[in-house]
């Protein structure tokens, strides 16, 4: 608005008359402003109120020498993952606890407990967390070794020839499909992988499951800040005692390939 | 605001259009700051390209999370709209809008005719940027901090100039409401894009609280 007044009493008056035009003129857009940014909000508040009432899944996989609490047949070290396909820290993660978890699962130590997220999904990766974390439900629906052996393997699998998170192309069904076959699985692994049965819930599961950042440790429910394979035994065993042939594994038992997951 | 003007100066016909010819002060800042603003942006995007296509390993400054990165960006072939990077368009025409901010607040009076041309270029401008906007939003799935540095300064832009430019329109009573009205239509404007890209990114926003 222009402000050459201040000539002559008449000119004020405009002034003043003008002023009061501005106030109308901000406060009206202000109020089509919060009434927009209110009603957007709400909506997506709302969709994201029905992802977290969705479904909660994950894949337990423990041997048969599982420690149980006295008088029980819970296991007495619920160990949870949360993980992400893509996510750079999970690849780590794994090259550098994979084996270590995999000791401690076999000992019969902790009952592991996955949970496939999907926190990275983009169009650019064609959703390759949600494809890959939905696969990798097919595969441990469908696995009746009693270790879960093929879902460990095509879990291993994913994250040694994990992508980069900057790639150009992404791993299609039907290289997941591959991958699952060589793990091992078969029957109708191959259906459900296509037809993305558990890509939904994947997608969702970081909501339901209320988890911020990938990769999420718990230790029976509460988030454990994981730091090196001997301080997780350590802390296992401060739970369950010692642990016959129980030990830490050395990292990088998976192939260079995915020892490096963070380079491009 | 149509109060007759009951002094010696000949009734005015809207608040902003004084004499022919001559810009406000305050329009002129603001094509002259938008143009620097906007010229900064395109220049480092353009470095960053480079340094880039010399190193592809190398992470640009504003890769900061999967959202906001500009290396997922400048290697889509979207960033290079017509065979060469946008940013090489940005720095050309900013450097014309600089200069002519540099000449308005100078109080160089500039031909209707150049004004003309500079809302039709600066028109062009804002309608690439809504492209990219787009794009970025709905096809890439990623933002770039100094691309939306770009759509943030081209929208008042091309708002400023079309004011100046379209100053013979001020009888018009449809494009006096639309003058009288054009801060308050870019504030929508900014509340609509805002909110588009929080919605877009909502799973990932929702993830940092």
């Amino acid at each position: 608005m222009a402000t050459k007044s201040k000539k002559t009493p008449s000119y004020d008056l405009k002034a003043a008359d003008r002023r009061r035009n501005l106030m109308i003129q901000i406060g009206l857009t202000a109020i089509v402003v919060i009434f927009a940014v209110g009603l957007v909000l709400y909506i997506v508040m709302n969709g994201q109120t029905k992802s977290t009432a969705g479904e909660t899944k994950s894949v337990r996989v423990a041997s048969s020498k599982l420690i149980t609490k006295e008088g029980s047949s819970d296991p007495k070290v619920v160990l949870s993952m949360y993980e992400d396909f893509l996510c750079p820290h999970c690849g780590a993660f794994e090259a550098q606890f994979g084996p270590t978890i995999k000791n401690l699962i076999d000992s019969g130590a902790v009952a592991a407990d996955y949970y496939m997220v999907a926190i990275l999904d983009r169009p650019q990766n064609q959703n390759y967390p949600s494809r890959a974390g939905g696969a990798a439900y097919c595969v441990a629906d469908e696995d009746t070794t009693p270790n879960k052996e093929v879902f460990s393997r095509f879990h291993a699998a994913l994250f040694a020839q994990q992508p980069s998170e900057t790639a150009t192309s992404y791993p299609t069904d039907d290289q997941l499909i591959e991958t699952a076959r060589q793990a091992g699985a078969s029957g109708s692994v191959p259906d459900c992988i296509s037809s993305g049965k558990y890509v939904d819930l994947s997608s969702g599961l970081a909501a339901a499951t209320g988890i911020q950042s990938t990769p999420t440790v718990k230790i029976n429910g509460e988030d454990y800040q994981f730091s090196t394979p001997d301080a997780l035994v350590a802390k296992v065993k401060e739970i369950v005692g010692e642990v016959p042939g129980l030990t830490t594994a050395p990292p990088a038992a998976i192939p260079p390939a995915g020892a490096a997951p963070t380079a491009p | 605001m149509t109060v007759a003007a009951t002094s010696e100066t000949p009734p005015a016909e809207s608040p902003g259009a004084p004499q022919p010819g001559r810009v406000r002060t305050t329009s002129a800042l603001w094509v002259l700051i938008a143009g620097v603003v906007g010229l900064v942006a395109a220049i480092t995007l353009t470095v960053e390209k480079i340094l880039l296509l010399a190193d592809p390993n190398y992470v640009p400054s504003c890769s900061i999370n999967p959202v906001l990165s500009c290396g997922s960006v400048m290697i889509t072939p979207q960033a290079s709209a017509f065979g060469f990077p946008n940013s090489l368009i940005g720095i050309v025409a900013f450097t014309v809008v600089v200069v002519t901010g540099v000449l308005a607040v100078a109080k160089v009076r500039l031909p209707q005719w150049y004004w003309y041309g500079l809302a039709a270029g600066t028109l062009l401008g804002a309608v690439f940027v809504h492209w990219l906007i787009f794009q970025s939003l709905y096809r890439i799935g990623a933002l770039c901090p100094y691309c939306m540095v770009v759509w943030t300064v081209t929208i008042p832009l091309v708002v400023v100039v079309l004011s100046i430019a379209l100053r013979p329109l001020a009888g018009n009573a449809f494009a006096r409401f639309l003058y009288q009205w054009r801060w308050s239509l870019v504030a929508l404007w900014f509340t609509a894009l805002i909110l588009m890209i929080l919605e877009r990114f909502w799973n990932y926003w929702s993830t940092l609280i």
